[in-house]
């Protein structure tokens, strides 16, 4: 980014001007001034980073595909243009280059770290398994501006470091971010490279700057496509390998419609979208307990609340197509776990006066029945009912333990 | 009654002189009514009971009840029949704002299900509000619970911090004696309500049995805490019905001279041991049973008896058990667990729905508690408690009118208190404005509660 150093002025302030005005649009969209459910789903989901890695890792194109699409035919043809006009985090981080403009790192010297993200997250996402996606400038500046949104929540702010993060790159080592590190600007130079090569290539042949620059694009194809296929190999293989590393504990509970566990960790970006959009609150970041791939993504935690039949938010708002969209009727035949119930705690199985969790159902899946081998009754669950929603959990009154709980349904099946 | 008394420790107070006998003997001849009650007499001879009767007969194979006027015993203010929780709670209620009240119970003692049934554990006096615990059950039902806290052996769980206590049945049903006689109810035991006394859709009393035979008391509000809803059903106004599960509870003693660990060695099975109860060494076993039509004699007849055979069996398992040989089955509850028959289609039905999204009422009469503080409260409106069509008729405790789920709220001790509580003032209302129960205005009734103690959120 030395360019900006030899701009003309009015062009900079121009570019620092869309800018803030993309800083704007994206502030509305991300603290949900704008109305409607699927506002903050609209600024990670604009990067073609996370909509062709998520839609690959997925499987699946989505709505939130599409949105990506707009920034990738742009950047076919005007390289870095999003960079330059559009970019709010760009904006933040050249501001800050500013504070230190001595420390001017030898760039040029620096690997391209983004190209490499780039084709690493390519190989992951081909796995099913893209891990390095919440690195894009989108999804962290979605995820620090929805902080402020709703009430504090580790997840939010989990979400929320990603740009103070950019921030501190751009103070220590000017400009790194957006030439060296960035993969959304990484992916625009990939993008631009087949036009630029053709464009050359029309040039007269006897043009020896041009000759000059086939050359050098022709050996940056080349080396593109090779280290291209060797990141994109060593993701997958990283990405296989973490997708087998799964914590010893029981398997979490993730929010309905989640894609199956082995890939969610991977397609997820974490940009807190979900968590934010829950009105009971119950999503919340997994600070590492379910093993190291899962960290800060989201599961579900029946404690104080349950997820309410009447709404899927989570599933409008997943940029990465982690979290399916479901309609509202597919959402309520949507298992997300299995209740299992301990007898032994169990205030109506000890035969008290407790027909809780069978009034709470908001799907009439419990149902009280005489004991087998007892005076008693016991609650019985009707599993082709049963959506694992966890009304059931929040409502048992018994402490500290519930009498009745919710698993990812594979470990209830298991048991 | 009083001269008998009189006379009675006048003969004592000589006997201890050395004159007794002297003059017992000069009484006894000129006043029989002083020989009954002398040693040695079973009884005396007095007027029948019931005056004359005008029996049944059969008129053409079939059974003929002959058209005959009523003794009119009573004539009051409000008339609460039942004298369960809500109905104490009703009565009480009344008396206090001013009122003249009468309360009719079929059996010998208040308190219904939660002493004769020994339903011990009032669950639901408090909700969670902000994630904090709060009590909902106040006023006449919290005034109770925590005059027994001064017994020893009356109450446990009654205390700051603390949620669903556990009383004694005796201690409850010396406390609602207390209450009702401090209050100046007229009290009526043995006496069966069995028919509304209507003038149209207006009822003007109630037609109850008793050894003396058919009579009526006649009053300006009836309220209706049979529990079954017998004369809201009587008066002709709109019910459901339901079968509901029908238990037995009964209780277990020298229990905390059992033990555990000797059982398990022994890898033996025990029967349900049920809970704490204030008094050491016993526990309160509550059985659900199976579900029955609580109006249905042949049916309730059969459940005592099997109910009773089970809870005998339980025992006797239980004695054969290592470690629990000592223990014994202290009593059976005189009264059957029966939790919802009738239930009444009032002006408003509250839905269990609307009680977990705390709905708000403009007519609140009180607040529902959740069974383990675990939820917030719901507010109570006063509609549920006034039926549909028929006038000077409330009704409260287990049959007010609720959806099916949310039942298993309304039949608790906890919204028995304050629904009975919210029924008598508004009955209290009613008669000194003069008007329908269903035209007072909410806010002077709201106000006699909050002054009586009452919690309305």
């Amino acid at each position: 980014m030395k360019a900006a150093t030899h701009e003309y002025p009015l062009r900079r302030r121009l570019r620092f001007f869309t800018r803030l005005a993309t800083l704007g649009v994206v502030a509305a969209l991300a603290l949900s001034l704008v109305p409607g459910s699927w506002a903050p789903l609209v600024v990670p989901a604009a990067s073609p980073y996370v909509a062709v890695f998520g839609a690959i890792a997925a499987r699946a194109v989505s709505a939130a595909t599409l949105i990506g699409l707009p920034l990738l035919i742009l950047a076919l043809f005007f390289p870095r243009w999003f960079c330059r006009y559009g970019c709010p985090v760009g904006l933040m981080a050249e501001s800050l280059a500013r504070v230190r403009p001595s420390a001017g790192a030898n760039l040029s010297r620096w690997p391209q770290v983004g190209r490499w993200l780039v084709f690493l997250t390519l190989g992951t996402a081909i796995v099913g398994y893209p891990v390095l996606l919440w690195l894009d400038p989108l999804a962290m500046l979605g995820g620090f501006l929805g902080a402020w949104r709703g009430p504090i929540t580790a997840v939010g702010v989990a979400a929320a470091l990603g740009l103070p993060l950019v921030a501190v790159v751009s103070v220590l080592f000017p400009h790194a971010w957006c030439g060296r590190l960035c993969p959304l600007g990484a992916a625009q130079d990939l993008l631009a490279l087949p036009l630029r090569t053709w464009r050359l290539r029309a040039a007269p042949p006897d043009a020896s700057p041009g000759e000059r620059g086939q050359g050098i694009l022709r050996r940056a194809m080349l080396f593109a496509g090779l280290a291209g296929l060797v990141a994109a190999g060593l993701g997958g293989l990283v990405a296989a390998g973490l997708r087998t590393l799964r914590g010893s504990s029981p398997a979490p509970l993730r929010p309905p419609g989640a894609i199956e566990e082995d890939r969610f960790t991977g397609v997820c970006v974490r940009c807190g979208n979900c968590a934010r959009a829950c009105p009971a609150r119950i999503i919340r970041p997994d600070p590492g307990r379910h093993g190291l791939a899962g960290i800060l993504a989201p599961v579900v935690s029946f404690d104080d609340d349950f997820c309410r039949e009447d709404c899927n938010r989570c599933q409008t708002v997943c940029p990465s197509g982690a979290i399916r969209r479901l309609s509202l009727e597919e959402k309520r035949k949507c298992v997300m776990g299995l209740p299992r119930v301990d007898l032994s705690l169990c205030l109506l199985a000890k035969g008290q006066e407790c027909s809780v969790c069978t009034r709470a159902c908001p799907y009439d899946a419990v149902a009280m029945v005489p004991q087998k081998d007892g005076p008693g009754w016991q609650p019985a669950i009707d599993r082709l009912k049963c959506t694992g929603c966890g009304a059931c959990q929040v409502a048992c009154p018994t402490s500290p333990r519930k009498a009745v709980e919710v698993f990812a349904a594979p470990e209830v099946q298991s048991l | 009654m009083d001269g008998h008394m009189n006379r009675r420790e006048l003969i004592r107070l000589l006997s201890v002189a050395g004159l007794g006998t002297l003059i017992a003997s000069s009484v006894r001849a000129d006043a029989p009514a002083a020989v009954a009650d002398s040693p040695g007499f079973m009884g005396r001879l007095i007027d029948p009971t019931g005056g004359p009767r005008a029996p049944a007969g059969i008129v053409g194979g079939k059974v003929i009840q002959p058209e005959r006027q009523l003794p009119i015993m009573h004539q009051t203010d409000v008339l609460v029949v039942g004298g369960g929780t809500a109905g104490v709670m009703a009565a009480v209620a009344a008396k206090r704002a001013g009122v003249n009240v009468a309360i009719v119970e079929r059996y010998g003692y208040f308190g219904g299900l939660w002493t004769g049934g020994m339903v011990l554990l009032v669950i639901g006096t408090h909700v969670k509000e902000n994630g904090e615990k709060k009590k909902v059950v106040c006023g006449l039902g919290d005034e109770l619970l925590e005059r027994l806290t001064k017994y020893d052996g009356a109450i446990i769980n009654q205390k700051p911090g603390a949620h669903n206590p556990t009383v004694d049945p005796e201690a409850t049903k010396f406390m609602m004696d207390e209450m009702v006689r401090e209050a100046g109810v007229n009290v009526f035991f043995h006496c069966w309500g069995a028919d509304a006394v209507m003038d149209s859709k207006t009822i003007r009393g109630i037609v109850f049995e008793s050894k003396a035979g058919r009579q009526a008391i006649l009053a300006k509000v009836v309220i209706d805490t049979t529990g079954d809803g017998d004369i809201f059903a009587a008066a002709g106004a709109e019910y459901e019905q339901r079968t509901y599960a029908i238990g037995t509870v009964h209780r277990l003693g020298n229990m905390d001279r059992t033990d555990k660990e000797k059982a398990k060695e022994a890898g033996a099975k025990l029967p349900p041991l049920g809970a704490a109860t204030p008094l050491p060494s016993v526990r309160w076993v509550n059985t659900r049973g199976p579900k029955a039509n609580g109006l249905d004699i042949a049916e309730l007849s059969r459940l005592e008896m099997e109910h009773r055979r089970n809870i005998w069996n339980q025992a006797q398992q239980m004695r054969k058990t290592p470690g629990y040989e000592g223990a014994f089955l202290v009593d059976t509850a005189p009264q059957l667990g029966v939790r919802i028959t009738r239930v009444l289609q009032g002006v408003y039905k509250l839905t269990y729905k609307e009680s977990r999204e705390a709905k708000k009422f403009p007519d609140t009469v009180a607040v529902g508690g959740a069974e383990g503080a675990q939820h917030a409260g719901w507010p109570i409106p006063y509609g549920v408690l006034v039926p549909k069509e028929i006038d000077n008729l409330l009704t409260a405790g287990r049959c007010i009118s609720a959806d099916e789920k949310l039942l298993d709220d309304t039949r608790l001790i906890a919204a028995c208190m304050t629904t009975g509580h919210a029924a008598g003032a508004a009955a209290a209302v009613a008669v000194q404005s003069n008007c329908r129960p269903r035209d007072i205005e909410i806010p002077r009734l709201q106000k006699l509660l909050k002054e009586q103690g009452a919690y309305l959120g």
